[in-house]
């Protein structure tokens, strides 16, 4: 069983995103063996949160238990009240933030509250990371990890550039709270076994960023690392599992759980 | 690299593509800013053989980030394998005697890679001219990186040289509508599978030009397994990936060994006129948004 804890849904302002509907989402899920994708839209990251975070709520509804939603904290848009009004919402398994994207620093006032409300509804946060941003560098994710130890803090893209792999594991072995993430047009198979031998499978997640990148690339180099079965399993799966289990303590996710207990192992079931 | 036992890709895992694909744009060599590869032989022949693919059109990573002449030189001599094409880089300063031309004056290979950006020319520029019409005029194709150039500049290119074979690799996942154009417009244009990141760009543009889409991994920049997933994955029918995956690339570059007998460079190619998006269940407009 594979699950893909970084994915959008809809068009982007940017450039052209083709099938970026549920069905669409769902179809390539099943082709490649994804049992599970916690997605936020891409209206909720790029514009209107609150409208985004409906969109998402609209994508989770159609994905009959394959799909799960991040509710997007925007810093300028009522950011706490976005993330209260999904907290008990069991469509939402997390809080999705962009620092980058909206001009803002992780560690700000901003977001604190966001990171509390997290904590009470056991929401993993996914945050995007940019080695050497300002917004998002690893400095900031080393502030909020020691501000938030009961957090967990999915570091997206786990910094993103080459250069920053390094800095992004050390900080997760500083702080047990960071989960890496391997979504990235930089992300590479070796890269992947650095992160396990660094910090341990057990924190290392897999995550594509599909649509806005195909989801065969990502998935792809994550099984061709050259890890353990265990190892493996870790990253593509378990780690997730534990996050979903912990979400559910606060939330029913009778669906989900329906739907995961309908796959079978993740060798068994990966293509 | 660490010790833990790797559970084969082609084990169940990745989907393999079918027997005899072409990898089109690989190279050998280490790269200056990453990854981490070791750029060997016997690396590169382990990558293929766990992935399926049979031969690999290589360059030089020497040729690209050195010297063209010197890394031409260091490609040929590590090319023994029979499953290795060679791929000279060819600059445009360097027409006579550097490792591009055979002593009688004739191009010695049928794909030349072009590093316009990494090696301070743009495609478009008059120095230019001469090389890509004397690789025009004997038939050969050229290579090229989006990023080491730019759609204007192949849309320039293109129409100067109108029976001159283009191959554009590397195309990331913001550049689908552009390519499409490209493809639209210009009949001797192709793109390789190499980093096509746009989520389902493969069977976008695929379904559109099943003859214009050619397997490469891009290798070692990229991750020689994303370009595999991409096409084992795919919902693309068996014909149009075998075309990507081999009969493509045979057809245009010539390699002897195509099944249908169609060897040699193929100067019959046209493009499509209409989209042809309603292929193998896919509604007519859905993707193209």
């Amino acid at each position: 069983m594979i699950i893909d804890l970084h994915g959008h849904g809809g068009p982007y302002p940017e450039f052209h995103i083709p099938m970026s509907d549920a069905r669409s989402l769902t179809e390539i899920m099943r082709r490649c063996g994804v049992a599970l994708l916690a997605l936020s839209t891409h209206q909720a990251i790029a514009c209107d949160a609150a409208a985004g975070n409906e969109d998402t709520a609209g994508f989770v509804d159609q994905g009959q238990g394959s799909l799960l939603g991040y509710c997007v904290a925007n810093p300028w848009q009522a950011p706490a009240q976005a993330v209260s009004q999904r907290g008990e919402d069991a469509r939402f398994l997390g809080v999705k933030i962009h620092p980058d994207l909206h001009k803002y620093p992780l560690s700000g006032r901003r977001y604190r509250e966001v990171f509390m409300l997290a904590d009470e509804f056991h929401m993993p946060v996914l945050t995007h990371t940019w080695f050497g941003s300002e917004f998002d560098g690893v400095e900031q994710v080393r502030l909020v990890a020691e501000a938030f130890p009961g957090v967990a803090i999915i570091v997206g893209h786990s910094g993103a550039l080459r250069a920053g792999f390094d800095a992004f594991a050390a900080a997760a072995s500083d702080h047990p709270n960071l989960l890496l993430e391997l979504s990235g047009s930089q992300m590479h198979s070796t890269v992947i076994e650095d992160f396990v031998g660094e910090v341990g499978a057990d924190r290392v997640v897999f995550g594509s960023d599909v649509p806005f990148i195909d989801l065969r690339m990502s998935l792809a180099r994550a099984l061709g690392a050259r890890l353990s079965d265990d190892e493996r399993e870790a990253v593509m799966c378990s780690n997730a599992l534990q996050l979903i289990d912990r979400r559910a303590e606060v939330v029913d996710l009778r669906l989900v759980s329906e739907q995961l207990s309908n796959e079978t192992s993740f060798m068994e079931v990966a293509p | 690299m660490r010790s833990a036992q790797h559970a084969p890709v082609a084990g169940g895992v990745i989907p393999t593509p079918a027997r005899g694909t072409i990898d089109v744009d690989a190279a050998l060599g280490v790269l200056p800013r990453g990854p981490a590869v070791d750029g060997s032989v016997s690396t590169l022949l382990e990558h293929m053989d766990r992935l399926g693919i049979e031969t690999a059109y290589v360059s030089h990573t020497h040729a690209w980030h050195h010297d063209p002449y010197q890394g031409n030189t260091v490609l040929h001599s590590l090319c023994q394998s029979s499953r290795f094409i060679p791929v000279p880089t060819m600059h445009p300063d360097d027409l006579v005697g550097r490792g591009q031309d055979s002593e009688d004056g004739h191009l010695e290979a049928q794909l030349f890679r072009l590093c316009p950006r990494s090696h301070g020319y743009a495609l478009t520029e008059v120095r230019a001219e001469g090389l890509m019409r004397r690789v025009e005029a004997v038939g050969a194709a050229v290579i090229v990186a989006l990023d080491e150039t730019s759609w204007s500049d192949l849309a320039d290119l293109s129409r100067r040289f109108p029976a001159l074979t283009i191959i554009v690799g590397h195309l990331g996942y913001r550049e689908l509508r552009r390519a499409r154009h490209f493809l639209h417009a210009y009949p001797r244009g192709y793109i390789t599978t190499s980093n096509l990141s746009s989520n389902q760009g493969l069977e976008l543009m695929a379904r559109e030009f099943p003859d214009r889409v050619l397997f490469g991994t891009g290798y070692p920049l990229r991750d020689p397994h994303e370009s595999v997933g991409l096409l084992g994955w795919s919902s693309l029918a068996p014909e149009t990936q075998s075309a990507v995956a081999r009969e493509n690339v045979r057809r245009i570059l010539g390699l002897m060994g195509a099944e249908d007998g169609q060897c040699g460079p193929d100067h019959l190619s046209t493009p499509r006129t209409q989209p042809s998006l309603a292929e193998e269940g896919t509604a007519p407009g859905r993707g193209w948004g």
